[in-house]
């Protein structure tokens, strides 16, 4: 398991290596030390790894900037910071979790549990997905999005198509369990492969061979693995 | 202040008309004059002088006589009046009773000593002509006669005077001013009326002198105040000393005193006047503005120009610079609008009519000035209150950064990882944030501490910074710090500032170097850079430290800050306090 912490304060970037250490003892921890988020880029940029812990100077506007940047990648976010107040503002914006300084090893637990067994971020409130498009970093408001569809290591975002203009399909670097976490309760996982928000699905079709689809109010069709059924039929006579 | 501009504005408009109205009525005046006959009534005609010979003095006088030699008469205006002389001066007059008002009383404005007659009888004497200066006894510069009935049947008469000018003292342009019959209760109104207005105005000038005194040394010292209030002195004096003729009958040799007075006081007034503004936009090159200044004024007063003319001359110099420091200032800083505006109609002013300029339009336009003034330093007012309220709240805002939730947050994340880890070395930033804390917070109550007190808070701040940076950081201090006292966390503001603003990753050190000069203390905090692209020097740390000088009423402090190699180096100096005395 490779993780990276961003500190730029000796006693605490030794606190957080020190009790990762302990805690993911099990896993076979890789871990790297950064003082700033400009050292770390190019490891990031470079390797493959499974949680990025961060500390942020989020006060100002470059911090959020960098905090997108990194939320568009294909690991998980986990601030540890002293700004508490930002924690809500952080959720919205697709973190896994936000630990506010002091912590104890019992806080670092809970976070790496959450990781490690796919648990939902408790908040679910995320409001966004940041996406990198051509360089850019690009926020999607989930309000936007009808679907998304498993790829691979990536998913596909399906979008609501207003304009001409907005592409219909964005390409997200994070896999659908580590989207699924992030997202609200309203996005359902119908499918080993597709995530919905059941506010945009009109109504559930049975096919011939016990096969099940959800129409979608932009008129596509999205599959529903069986055993996803029982527990969807349950979901949808609540709407 | 924007709604005071319409306020600016109308007073310009009262005060160009109130500017205007005279040359206009002049100009009415003169077109009347045009249409009166050949030969007025109650106007002197034909005034005439005549040199007394020196083989007179011995026999009595011959000034009255009918029968003297017409050859020697000569005619002149009454403002060609000779000086240094002893002579005869015979004036006639046309008297057209029912034209006259209802108390003619001749009236004399001139410098000289001199026996009247009326039709050969004698009249009224102002001191005693005689043929020398030694021997004159000087009249005063006013003679006021009430001509009685029995005087004024209509038909011609005869006015003749002994006159001797050898007290004038100076080569002056006209020392005549005045010869005619007037309405002695109407002369009175206008005396009166005059003296009134100037009284007003120089009542008025004298407060603003008196408040701008009170307001420099009781509310706060600046220099703009002090100059102000200096120049409404001045403009007072001047103003008491311009209108004396109106209602002090000195004797006449004071008169040439009188204008050396008024070129003096001019020349300050018109000196002070560019200063003001200097001083009030904090100009930086102000040797350059007092020379280029002075040395104009020094090259009109030079010029050996009539003493009315070099006044006007001056005031037009003083409002030329006025108006070159003000029009400078509005492109750099949009401030000065009013004032330049209100200059161009002043010189605009002088160059039309400089004869009213010099008798009153002086005093009104000057009192004009210092409304625009009164605007501008009333302005700059409330900008200290919001400035020692800001300094106010930095005060409190540089207590709270250090308890702020994110440093304490941060250093309880190291304490709880130092108790763990390391707990000797958690008692000892246990102590030395303790020690800050209490510091910081019996510090900030004070306006001055010792210096040694102030670097034992940065040393303390360095220290902590050190634990939690693992590092070694040091603060070396060169010079004397003995009775050195300083506006308190200055320098542990901008020991704090380098660590906002910079990740220090080696052992660095901090300089810090005294030097007193007199009573003036020079401070040079060396502290390192790392990261160059963070601004510094524009942070809140700069407007505390600006704030602070500001409301310790510090008035030649200076603070100036600039990136040197990979240092950021800042340099305070002040006036050391003694604050035992605080």
């Amino acid at each position: 398991m490779v993780i990276v912490i961003v500190e730029d304060e000796p006693l605490i970037q030794q606190r957080i290596q020190r009790l990762t250490a302990e805690i993911l003892v099990a896993k076979d921890p890789k871990i790297f030390c950064f003082d700033d988020i400009d050292n770390a880029e190019s490891f990031l940029s470079e390797n493959t790894i499974d949680v990025l812990l961060l500390d942020l100077n989020l006060m100002g506007r470059d911090g959020f900037t960098l905090l997108k940047n990194k939320l568009a990648a294909a690991f998980h976010t986990i601030i540890i910071s002293a700004y508490a107040e930002k924690a809500i503002e952080a959720f919205e914006y697709g973190v896994l979790d936000f630990i506010a300084k002091p912590f104890t090893r019992e806080r670092l637990i809970q976070a790496f549990e959450r990781l490690l067994h796919n648990r939902k971020n408790e908040y679910r409130s995320a409001k966004y997905l940041s996406v990198k498009k051509a360089g850019e970093i690009q926020l999607i408001s989930l309000e936007d999005i009808d679907y998304i569809q498993a790829d691979g290591h990536y998913t596909w975002l399906n979008l609501t198509s207003t304009t001409d203009a907005m592409p219909t399909k964005v390409l997200h670097s994070k896999n659908i369990e580590k989207i699924e976490q992030l997202l609200p309760e309203r996005f359902i996982r119908v499918h080993r492969s597709y995530l919905v928000d059941m506010r945009k699905v009109k109504a559930f079709k049975i096919h011939e061979g016990s096969k099940y689809t959800l129409l979608l109010n932009s008129g596509e069709e999205v599959p529903v693995g069986r055993t996803k059924y029982e527990q969807l039929k349950k979901q949808l006579s609540g709407i | 202040m924007r709604q005071h501009k319409p306020i600016i504005f109308l007073l310009h408009v009262a005060l160009i008309i109130f500017f205007a109205l005279p040359a206009w009525s002049q100009n009415n005046n003169s077109a009347d004059t045009e249409h009166r006959p050949s030969v007025p009534n109650n106007v002197f005609t034909q005034i005439q002088i005549r040199p007394i010979k020196s083989n007179e003095f011995n026999t009595s006088i011959q000034c009255h006589a009918s029968g003297v030699d017409q050859g020697d008469w000569q005619n002149i205006s009454f403002s060609e009046l000779p000086q240094n002389q002893f002579f005869c001066l015979r004036a006639k007059i046309n008297i057209h009773r029912e034209t006259l008002s209802s108390n003619p009383s001749l009236l004399v404005g001139m410098l000289g000593s001199v026996d009247f007659r009326w039709d050969y009888k004698p009249l009224i004497s102002n001191g005693s002509p005689a043929p020398s200066f030694n021997d004159e006894d000087p009249g005063t510069i006013k003679t006021l006669v009430r001509l009685s009935d029995d005087l004024l049947n209509d038909g011609e008469h005869m006015l003749s005077a002994t006159i001797s000018t050898f007290s004038v003292g100076k080569e002056l342009d006209s020392i005549g001013y005045v010869l005619a019959i007037v309405d002695e209760p109407k002369l009175a109104n206008v005396v009166l009326f005059v003296s009134m207005l100037s009284a007003f105005f120089i009542g008025v000038l004298v407060i603003l002198f008196v408040i701008f005194q009170l307001v420099n040394w009781l509310y706060q010292a600046e220099k703009s105040y002090q100059m102000f209030s200096i120049l409404c002195l001045s403009a007072a004096l001047l103003l008491s000393v311009e209108q004396a003729k109106f209602w002090l009958d000195y004797p006449y040799n004071w008169h040439a005193l009188r204008l050396s007075v008024i070129f003096v006081l001019t020349f300050i007034t018109s000196f002070l006047l560019p200063m003001f503004y200097v001083a009030y936009f904090r100009l930086k090159q102000v040797k350059i503005w007092v020379t280029c200044s002075l040395i104009s004024l020094i090259i009109i007063s030079l010029l050996n120009l009539s003493y009315d003319i070099t006044s006007v001359a001056l005031f037009f110099a003083a409002l030329c610079w006025s108006l070159i420091i003000n029009i400078l200032q509005v492109r750099e800083s949009g401030r000065g609008k009013a004032a330049s505006l209100f200059i161009i109609i002043g010189i605009g002013f002088i160059i039309f009519y400089p004869e009213y300029f010099v008798e009153f339009g002086f005093a009104v336009f000057f009192i004009a000035i210092v409304l625009t003034m009164l605007v501008a330093l009333i302005k700059e007012m409330r900008q200290h209150k919001a400035r020692s309220l800001k300094a106010e709240r930095i005060k409190t805002e540089l207590l709270r950064r250090n308890m702020q939730p994110h440093f304490l947050m941060n250093c309880l994340t190291q304490l709880m990882e130092l108790i763990e880890t390391n707990p000797q070395d958690a008692l000892v930033l246990i102590s030395a944030l303790s020690q800050e804390f209490r510091q910081l917070t019996q510090q900030s109550e004070q306006d001055y501490v010792p210096l040694a007190d102030e670097i034992a808070l940065c040393r303390n701040h360095i220290q902590i910074m050190s634990i939690r940076y693992q590092k070694d950081y040091r603060l070396a201090v060169v010079g004397e710090v003995e009775g050195i006292w300083i506006p308190s966390a200055i320098l542990h503001s901008l020991v704090e500032n380098c660590f906002t603003h910079n990740k220090i990753s080696s052992d660095r050190t901090f300089e810090l170097k005294v030097r007193q000069a007199g009573k003036r203390v020079n401070l040079t905090l060396i502290t390192p850079i790392e990261n160059k692209t963070n601004h510094q020097g524009t942070g809140s740390g700069n407007h505390f430290i600006h704030a602070k000088l500001a409301e310790l009423n510090q008035k030649q402090a200076e603070f100036a800050s600039y990136e040197s190699d990979d240092n950021w180096v800042s340099q305070i100096s002040y006036v050391n306090i003694n604050a035992t005395a605080n």
